[in-house]
């Protein structure tokens, strides 16, 4: 069940870059495709914690995913970038949900501007961010707001939470550029069209911290780069 | 219709708590009703008739007197009922080993068992979100913590209330008397999600209690890799 | 110490020329005048707090359904009240009814109206500090209302606004709202300070000859009592909300323990102040009822003296007994003992003035008009009021009911059931001698009536739901399961409340209508005894003519024997041995 629906959020996910990379293919010339392998050699981090309210939305028992590893050793959840990269931000608005009580996806990465918090479970939630760069949101989002539109202009990981569901934890990474892809279950991203040449790609990862690679870009061509995360 | 009244009470000093409220409930409800029915007898009796006269006083000093020190003397019995009730519940703590931790924060009950070491704040706390289990007939203490804001342990059933102050440790105790699962709310205003910030007691026969102990409070195997916590 | 009092009164005659339209109706520094814009100011107020009663009601009555006629301003949620906006609602409605309501009619539009006519005043001792007083009331009343429009939404951590909660943003999400409701009652500090002083200097000053301290009617007693207390607590509130401000903006973390600060200061500084303060809301209340029954019994007070020393007394005992409000916050509970004490204590001033409004009644004849019926609501809710609190003195007790319904019934019996009761048995009382022309009986009946079912409708259960544990401040009852069975009370509550909301309108409509259209009133419409009715109605500008009224007697001497009317006015020269206490 988890697995499917990581895997629904990480195809989503994809498709989404896809989506809102093609439009942009024209600003930057000749770019290439990343596809960034996340590996982790620990063992994931999960906690559960059992629930006592809204059991009917939240089920009787909730993960926190502190680390989930996939196949193949592959980290979910990490966020891959092309570092010191320029680009304008896309006009496509992210959205994370509140579903399960849990967000989906649990990281979601996007460029300065709007984020759409979407409440599928239908109860009290509340969004409560932790930032240091922009301006820091508790805002409670009631069971018939559906929708509730947040800005964030600049660029940082941020700690999402919600105190009615203590143990709801995602990330929203607003990113300088567009040249990023989150992770898949199997640690998989893909940055399409990114500035070809030397390049160096970072990784982020909430409970993991960064790393680095160089990688060298060929225009229209999908170069392929493995970086492993250690554990802290 | 008729849905009144305290809860049950299903506590040792609720009983005291309880025997308090219906004394000054009897006290209020007849003074009350003296109040009123003087005052209407007053009304009805002296109301504008022609040829009626007022009578002229500036009042009475023994009347004063009178309407002065009995309520002083009721109150006073008031206060010394309520005295030992008061101390006993918040200035002793019964001695007990069943200890647990609260730490309130916007909008959660965090319960946490000491584990093997008798420690809180160690690595084999066993802990809980919005609930709790606690035998009967057993002194049940409570640290009350609060990461945030102020909020308040409030257990209707146990006639229980305590803030909890952010910076704060403050000892609160209850003893429940009937096995069952009462409802647990916050009762000091925390925040947008203040309602609905609640969470369940589970009072156990002592048998009963020793079985989920067993299940949820025993540390699992020693080898079993740290986790770090947060 | 009372004839020369006001004989050095130098500005008596001169300079009584026509003035402006600004100078008579804006920037007056007439008492009277004054008087009429605090009334004003409160009443507007008033519908403003009313409101938002409505929509706290309609919220626990039926949660989270959209409520009537605010489809508009909540339009992103078709007219649902969301949590937050539902703590700003009743933080709102407490902060503008005690702050902006209460204080303004009671102490501010009849203190100053009543101070100077019934002591025998031509106006204030500082009539230009007077009017900026008022300036700066209404001042702090636009900066409070500005809190409605300021993205984040208004204060929404209670009228008590508990640290931390209210001084980290972070905690509500409410930014520019809770500072701007701390500097409007840092404003409204500064401008109640100066209309206390101003009180007591005019009454320790400017009595007129003969206006001995005991012959003072009982309602300059407890203005006089309401402005000391004003003095003297109100700047612990402007302190508090500026170090509480001062934690929002500059960091000082006076109350956030990660700072060293300690969440508990706020409380101690707050009910230091909150406690005094509720006095400050019936004192002024219970002093109109003592002047009204009088009138209406056609006799004397009962026990005059009794009546001015336990408000003395009551004043006294208010600064000591606070720390009722904190028994289960985390204060030391040997505390919690001894504020048990003097909580107990301050019970029996309390029974005193009961039974002495009883005893003024008694062998009365006793006239039902508009103003003596709201008088005797005053008294009867106060009761209620009153006689709810003896739970929460009793510590053990008050763990249980401390943060419920039961408290709110309390405070509702107190400050509506008596405060509001009071204010409008004083508008009825004196709007002749305000405004020069009588209010319409039918619909000031009915106006009492439907005040007084539909309170006790709305406010009775409170105490019903409060024993059974019912929380406040919680916005949807029906999520608990031990709630669920009082439900039904929280929908009677709020049929109740519409239906005071809509008594309200006879109010309203026989108050603009007397102003214009209603019967001119004559100097004494009520055969009253004390001076204000010896002015004409209204009073022109300096109250009376070349001379001051010269004082010979106490203020309730009605029915005298032997006398030819049943009232004997303060000015009326004393030669019959009436038996009438002198000084």
């Amino acid at each position: 069940m988890r697995k499917a629906l990581a895997g629904f959020a990480a195809i989503s996910l994809v498709a989404g870059t896809v989506w809102f990379a093609v439009p942009r293919s024209a600003g930057a010339q000749g770019g290439g495709t990343i596809e960034v392998e996340v590996k982790y050699n620990g063992a994931p981090q999960v906690e559960t914690i059992k629930v006592n309210k809204d059991t009917e939305q939240c089920g009787k028992e909730a993960k926190i995913e502190k680390v989930a590893v996939g196949a193949n050793k592959g980290l979910a959840n990490a966020v891959a970038s092309v570092a010191g990269a320029k680009g304008a931000a896309t006009a496509k608005k992210v959205s994370i949900d509140q579903k399960g009580c849990a967000f989906h996806p649990t990281v979601v990465a996007m460029t300065p501007g709007a984020i759409d918090i979407l409440n599928s479970d239908g109860i009290l939630h509340n969004l409560h961010t932790y930032s240091t760069a922009n301006p820091s949101v508790n805002k409670a989002q009631p069971k018939f707001k559906k929708t509730m539109t947040e800005k964030f202009e600049k660029p940082e990981f941020i700690k999402v939470t919600c105190d009615v569901h203590s143990w709801m934890l995602g990330w929203v990474a607003v990113m300088p550029h567009p040249f990023f892809g989150v992770t898949d279950a199997n640690g998989v991203a893909k940055i399409e069209n990114a500035p070809a040449g030397k390049q160096t790609i970072e990784v982020w990862h909430a409970t993991l911290g960064k790393a680095t690679k160089d990688v060298d870009v060929k225009p229209g061509a999908t170069t392929k780069v493995t970086i492993e995360m250690v554990k802290k | 219709m008729l849905n009144w009244w305290l809860p049950e009470n299903v506590s040792t000093f609720g009983r005291d708590i309880d025997w308090l409220f219906q004394l000054i409930y009897a006290i209020t409800m007849i003074t009350g009703l003296l109040v009123f029915v003087t005052m209407i007898v007053f009304l009805v009796m002296y109301r504008d008739r022609p040829g009626r006269t007022a009578t002229y006083t500036h009042g009475n000093t023994t009347l004063e007197i009178v309407w002065t020190i009995v309520p002083a003397l009721i109150l006073v019995v008031l206060t010394f009922l309520s005295a030992p009730v008061w101390s006993k519940i918040k200035m002793s703590v019964p001695a007990t080993d069943v200890v647990i931790q609260v730490t309130a924060k916007q909008f959660n009950w965090q319960v946490a068992y000491p584990g093997a070491d008798g420690k809180f704040g160690t690595d084999d706390d066993k802990k809980f979100l919005d609930e709790m289990h606690v035998p009967m007939n057993k002194p049940i203490r409570v640290i009350l913590k609060s990461q945030d804001v102020i909020h308040s342990f409030f257990v209707p059933s146990f006639r229980i209330k305590q803030d909890a102050v952010p910076g704060r440790e403050i000892v609160a105790w209850f003893d429940a008397t009937k096995p069952g699962k009462y409802e647990w709310p916050c009762a000091e205003l925390c925040g947008f999600g203040h309602s609905g910030m609640k969470g369940w007691v589970y009072v156990h026969t002592a048998d009963d209690y020793a079985k989920w102990a067993a299940e949820n409070l025993k540390s699992e195997a020693p080898a079993q890799e740290e986790k770090p916590k947060s | 110490m009372s004839a020369h009092a006001a004989t050095a009164h130098g500005h008596a005659t001169h300079e009584h020329h026509e003035m402006g339209f600004l100078r008579t109706y804006v920037f007056s520094t007439d008492h009277k005048m004054i008087a009429r814009q605090f009334l004003f100011l409160g009443l507007f107020m008033m519908l403003i707090g009313g409101a938002l009663a409505l929509i706290i009601r309609w919220q626990l009555a039926w949660p989270e359904t959209p409520v009537p006629g605010l489809s508009g301003i909540l339009s992103e949620t078709q007219g649902i009240l969301e949590p937050s906006t539902y703590n700003m609602a009743f933080t709102m409605h407490a902060t503008i009814m005690v702050f902006f309501v209460v204080m303004p009619i009671l102490a501010g539009a009849f203190g100053n109206f009543l101070i100077p006519l019934m002591i025998g005043a031509r106006d204030m001792a500082f009539p230009t500090l007077n009017m900026l007083s008022f300036w700066t009331t209404w001042t702090a009343g636009i900066i409070m209302l500005a809190g409605f429009f300021v993205p984040g939404g208004h204060a929404a951590a209670g009228w008590t606004s508990y640290a931390p909660l209210a001084s980290v943003v972070e905690y509500t999400g409410v930014n520019w709202g809770q500072n701007l409701w701390c500097i409007s009652l840092f404003v409204m500090g500064i401008g109640s300070m100066m209309g206390s002083i101003n009180y007591i200097t005019t009454v320790i000053n400017m009595r007129a000859p003969g206006m001995s301290m005991f012959r003072m009617p009982l309602v300059i007693w407890s203005l006089f009592i309401t402005a000391i207390l004003l003095l003297l607590a109100l700047p612990v509130l402007t302190s508090g909300v500026a170090m509480l401000l001062f934690d929002r903006l500059l960091g000082t973390s006076w109350f956030r323990p990660s700072g060293g600060g300690e969440p508990l200061l706020w409380q101690h500084l707050f009910w230091y102040f909150g406690h005094p303060e509720v006095y400050i809301l019936i004192l002024p209340a219970m002093g109109i009822a003592s002047e009204i029954l009088p009138v209406f019994s056609r006799k004397p007070i009962f026990g005059y003296h009794a009546m001015a020393f336990s408000m003395v007394s009551i004043a006294f005992l208010s600064w000591i007994v606070y720390g009722h409000h904190m028994f289960v916050s985390g204060m030391n509970p040997a505390l919690g003992m001894s504020f048990m004490v003097t909580t107990m204590v301050i019970a029996v001033p309390s029974a005193i003035k009961t039974f002495n409004w009883l005893g003024t009644l008694w062998g009365g004849r006793i006239q039902f008009t508009v103003p003596m019926l709201n008088s005797l609501a005053f008294v009867s809710m106060f009761v209620i009021g009153g006689l709810s609190g003896i739970f929460m003195a009793s510590t053990p007790v008050d763990i249980y009911i401390q943060d419920t319904y039961f408290i709110v019934a309390h405070i509702h019996y107190v400050v509506f059931g008596g405060s509001i009761f009071g204010a409008f048995a004083a508008i009825y009382f004196w709007f002749p001698k305000m405004f020069g022309r009588m209010t319409n009986p039918a619909l000031g009946y009915l106006h009492f009536v439907g005040s007084f079912i539909f309170f006790n409708v709305t406010f009775f259960p409170m105490h019903i739901i409060g024993v059974g544990g019912h929380m406040r401040r919680i916005y949807n009852p029906t999520q608990y399961e031990f709630l669920q069975p009082m439900q039904h009370w929280n929908v009677i509550m709020t049929i109740g409340a519409i239906g005071l909301g809509i008594s309200q309108i006879p109010f309203i409509i026989n108050f603009f209508w007397s102003l214009f259209g209603g019967k001119k009133a004559p100097m004494n419409p009520w055969n009253s005894t004390t001076l204000e009715w010896t002015a004409p109605s209204p009073p022109p500008h300096l109250n009376w003519g070349a001379k001051l009224p010269t004082v010979y007697r106490g203020p309730y001497e009605y029915s005298v024997p032997g006398a030819s009317e049943d009232y004997s006015p303060q000015t009326q020269p004393d030669h019959a041995p009436a038996g009438a206490r002198r000084h």
